[in-house]
């Protein structure tokens, strides 16, 4: 069954990994996204980047608060991105689509998030060991 | 090296397309709504696969759904999920 695993202290592989997250901050699945990316940087691997597409565009959305009693689902992404220097990526048609993000005009993201194309997510798989999606 | 499919879909018509593509070697983790597949009787249909089956303990725990007792389903953390997809090259969400 699945009786062969290793860490990967013990195996000494340590891979570089992109995840793409397509639903909202409030969901189990976005959730799930963090939760993973956390242990994967806990088992020693790299997260080169993170891909918003689709409602996940959602979690770039700059002055989103929740109340003080929530966690914040928005801005533990920057923390991380800022302490570990992942690359947060939101696809630019999904975030001008809902009015996440302009073109022209000052609309800001979140810290840590920036806005780019398919182009550059297809690249990020083509050069990540490991490609997860979530939602 | 095997395909490792993450099926977060409760128990349904995801399964039933699921089951016919799987073949030993590949692996299926439970989570999200996925785990309530624990309790029901495509389970079965699951295992005969012959796929290695793993479920994400948190997600069990958030929906109250018991651990299996039998040893063909092995309930794994977040850092154990991190190793299946560090021995599957390939990971399919469902």
């Amino acid at each position: 069954m699945l009786d062969d695993q290793k860490t990967c202290a013990e195996t000494d592989r340590f891979l570089t990994y992109t995840l793409q997250v397509n639903t909202p901050p409030y969901t189990a699945a976005a959730d799930r996204a963090f939760c993973f990316a956390e242990a994967l940087l806990r088992r020693g691997h790299r997260l080169r980047r993170v891909f918003f597409y689709r409602d996940g565009v959602y979690h770039a959305l700059a002055g989103a608060e929740p109340p003080a009693d929530e966690p914040d689902r928005i801005g533990r992404w920057s923390v991380l991105a800022e302490r570990h220097g992942v690359d947060l990526v939101v696809c630019s048609a999904a975030a001008q689509r809902r009015g996440v993000w302009r073109a022209r005009g000052a609309r800001g993201l979140a810290p840590g998030f920036r806005v780019a194309g398919l182009a550059l997510l297809a690249e990020s798989v083509l050069d990540s060991d490991r490609w997860l999606s979530f939602g | 090296m095997g395909v490792l499919h993450l099926l977060s879909q409760p128990p349904g018509p995801v399964w039933e397309s699921l089951c016919p593509r799987l073949g030993d070697g590949d692996r299926v983790l439970l989570l999200g709504d996925g785990v309530y597949g624990l309790r029901h009787p495509l389970l079965g249909r699951l295992q005969d696969t012959g796929a290695g089956i793993a479920a994400l303990a948190p997600d069990l725990v958030a929906r109250g759904v018991e651990p299996p007792g039998a040893e063909a389903v092995r309930v794994i953390d977040y850092e154990e999920f991190v190793d299946l997809t560090v021995a599957c090259m390939r990971i399919l969400s469902w």
